[in-house]
């Protein structure tokens, strides 16, 4: 049994090397459990939901959307760095915790990893549809023109953003492809049907677990891992230079890389926390997600929503001391402005409701963790709400001031992307391995 | 001799199973101590160490991988300095458009080589390997992707010791079962069924070659010799002594995975009702369970019945 002297064990229930492949495989060698079609029903109506808005923007027009000359980013871009944020925790449980060998990863890498795949999905459809003409999506490809010589700005953040939120998104399904081939080989050994011995057969690319390929395996997981680490860091490093660059009040601040990658790892193990404490529930898999990886979580979340506490009042501090008007402005606008309370509900999720995992009892009761975790969602869609509508709803001109209120039509493809978000993930706790079989068995050991 | 590829060919291989990966190491320790050259190991999770027990060098692709990043890096820088510098450039706020400008293309020239180190090393880790979408795999064991831990001998290399000795050394290190001369199999092109059977036609011709071999070794027979009924009587009777009686009592024996509603009423005919008498089985109580109900031999054990018993017992 792999121990550590300041953790409990992390598989509980003594299991063997075969409990783990039966508990692992029972979801997706059954039938599907009632409360799996409730939530897969769920996923795909509020799907459609997406589907419909989607199609009712590009067959009517961006105007079915609020934003407007002086609000150019509205719900949209908010939902984009939201997805794009809650993404981040995957890669951080699966690379950067992997070259701190934190066994701990181990039962909750797998899921993680597939929320980031989802949550890039749901991110991309934003910009995209933004752009209004969908079909010309292309554009921001380096493409020769095809109406004179003009190619794509490297200098510009946004294209940046593209080669970042691609890249991440290939790297990332690669990355996941390659730790699940080990499990899909178990599944395929011990499929009955035809099909499943067929695809699972496939996607296992012939993997009979020889020493010299697990050899070979782990060295490239390990350098995946060393370049998916630097990978996360710039992916919202350049999220946040779309706006750092630019030289709105409430912007320009140097300090947006390190606030905006903090906040994407605290929203992202917000969401992972929200989803595996359903996940462990429905499933049964309290042996693998003991309290103690709960807790090691909660510990990840009480840091980073620290350094965003700090981050939020740093932002603040600077610009009272900056002795520049429209920053000063911009930031009393955003305490005591219209959109006043937008930013106390931030205020509230992201810098006090985490605090509250300074307690022990707060950090292992799985109840009161989901609450929290809700909140922390919450605030740091909120986060994203005050930066991107404060600061461009009061412009230069005060004959430019509006206010944004979003249409049915934008809440309507925000709630639609959970939609796209849970029927992913939903359909892959029915046909993959939710949690890493070949990893997990590393740290158990067979009772004699 | 280790093969580049996870491919065996029609080899012929001398197989110790473990289930303990401290066996597995020893006994890779004390063969090549003495000598006896192993083909390969086969475990379902990747075992600390067994690389460099087994006298792997470390895999080169690390290299590999960092020329595929300075060609993600040249491809970045290339592709933005032409276009925006040579082909058509495009001056922001009067600043030059020359060799200066490259520090904003950094974000770009960054992305590319991580997308080319993740894919060309991937790529090249399975042309090593030898995997690709759709390749039949060779398997010396269903379990070795679950909880068996094999040791291969390639019955072809010469060796010091002779085949016997090697497996009695096998045994000797706590092996839980040595096999002598196992052909590779796979699972995902061939049914249960024919797999099992010694008659099945199979289109794998690996399978054809040795079909006995593997029917001993992998799972048993699955009969279909009709029992005799002194037989059945005296299956019926070790059933009887060691699960005991239901006593009228009757739990949803479906709820253990591999029992459906048609089983489950076999299972009731033969006296078996409830999860107690599930989790007292002994093997031979499950040896006499599978032939008298024709079930997938060895599946019983492989689902683990006696411990999913337990624990839909004591809830």
């Amino acid at each position: 049994m792999y121990s550590a002297d300041i953790r409990q064990p992390l598989v509980t229930g003594g299991k063997t090397y075969s409990d783990v492949t039966a508990d692992i495989c029972r979801p997706i060698e059954n039938k599907p459990t009632s409360s799996w079609w409730m939530g897969f029903s769920l996923g795909v109506l509020f799907l459609l939901v997406l589907v419909g808005t989607l199609t009712w923007t590009v067959w009517e027009g961006i105007g079915t959307w609020n934003t407007n000359k002086s609000v150019m980013w509205g719900w949209d871009i908010t939902n984009f760095v939201f997805w794009v944020g809650i993404g981040h925790a995957g890669t951080l449980i699966s690379a950067i915790l992997l070259l701190f060998r934190q066994k701990w990863r181990m039962s909750i890498n797998r899921s993680a990893e597939a929320m980031t795949i989802f949550a890039v999905f749901c991110a991309a459809i934003f910009p995209l549809f933004h752009m209004g003409r969908v079909w010309l999506g292309f554009w921001p490809l380096p493409l020769p023109n095809a109406f004179g010589s003009l190619w794509v700005n490297f200098n510009s953040p946004l294209l940046w953003d593209v080669f970042a939120i691609s890249t991440y998104l290939s790297v990332s399904l690669v990355f996941w492809y390659l730790g699940l081939i080990p499990d899909i080989a178990t599944v395929r050994d011990r499929a009955t049907s035809k099909a499943r011995k067929f695809w699972y057969g496939f996607f296992a690319m012939g993997w009979n677990g020889s020493a010299k390929s697990w050899g070979r395996y782990e060295v490239v997981a390990l350098i995946l891992a060393g370049i998916s680490t630097p990978l996360v860091l710039s992916v919202h490093t350049i999220v946040s230079m779309d706006f750092a660059t630019s030289v709105i009040p409430g912007w320009h601040t140097t300090i947006f890389p390190p606030y905006f990658v903090a906040g994407a790892i605290f929203s992202g193990f917000g969401m992972v926390l929200t989803l595996l404490l359903i996940a462990r529930h429905v499933m049964n898999y309290q042996d693998y997600i003991t309290t103690e990886h709960l807790e090691a979580m909660t510990k990840v979340i009480l840091l980073t929503g620290s350094i965003v506490g700090v981050a939020y009042i740093t932002e603040f501090v600077i610009a009272a001391y900056s002795g520049y008007e429209y920053e000063q402005y911009a930031f009393a606008n955003r305490m005591f402005g219209p959109y006043a309370w937008a930013y106390w509900t931030m205020m509230f999720c992201n810098l006090m409701a985490p605090q509250v995992f300074w307690s022990k009892w707060a950090r292992t009761t799985p109840w009161f963790i989901f609450v929290v975790s809700i909140i922390v969602n919450i605030g740091m869609w909120f986060e994203r709400f005050v930066i991107i509508v404060t600061s461009l709803h009061r412009d230069f001109l005060p004959s430019s001031w509006v206010m944004y209120h979003a249409t049915w039509v934008e809440v309507g493809i925000f709630l639609g992307t959970f939609g796209l978000f849970f029927t992913c993930f939903f359909l892959f706790a029915k046909f993959l391995p939710v949690i890493n079989m070949s990893e997990i068995k590393t740290i158990i050991k067979d009772k004699e | 001799m280790i093969d580049k590829s996870i491919q065996l060919d029609n080899r012929k291989f001398t197989v110790g199973t473990f289930d303990d990966s401290d066996k597995l190491l020893h006994a890779v320790d004390t063969l090549r101590e003495k000598g006896i050259k192993i083909f390969d190991c086969y475990t379902p999770f990747p075992v600390h160490h067994l690389d460099h027990k087994l006298g792997y060098h470390r895999t080169n692709l690390t290299i590999g991988a960092f020329l595929c990043g300075m060609l993600g890096s040249l491809t970045g820088f290339t592709l933005a300095y032409y276009m925006n510098v040579v082909d058509w450039p495009m001056i922001i706020g009067g600043k030059p458009q020359d060799i200066t400008v490259v520090t904003s293309f950094i974000p770009v020239i960054f992305e590319l080589t991580i997308l080319f180190t993740a894919f060309g090393m991937v790529i090249m880790f399975f042309a090593r390997t030898g995997m690709i979408h759709g390749i039949k795999e060779d398997l010396l064991d269903r379990r070795q992707t679950d909880d068996h831990m094999l040791l291969a001998i390639d019955n072809a290399e010469d060796q010091n010791l002779s085949n016997s000795e090697i497996q009695s050394l096998l045994q000797s290190e706590g092996a839980i079962e040595v096999r002598g001369e196992v052909v590779p199999f796979n699972t995902s092109h061939t049914m249960e069924d024919e797999f099992v059977s010694k008659e099945a036609a199979s289109s794998d011709a690996r399978v054809d070659k040795e079909p006995k071999k593997k029917v001993s070794t992998s799972t048993g027979k699955k009969s279909a010799i009709k029992l005799s009924e002194s037989e059945r009587t005296e299956r019926l009777n070790i059933i009887k002594s060691t699960m005991g009686d239901a006593g009228g009592a009757k739990d949803d024996l479906k709820l253990i995975s591999g029992v459906g509603p048609k089983y489950e009423s076999t299972l009731n005919e033969i006296g078996i009702y409830t999860f107690d008498q599930v989790s007292k089985m002994t093997p031979e109580a499950i040896k006499a369970v599978e032939e008298i109900t024709n079930y997938f031999p060895g599946r019983i054990e492989r689902d683990d019945w006696i411990s999913q018993a337990n624990n839909l017992k004591n809830k």
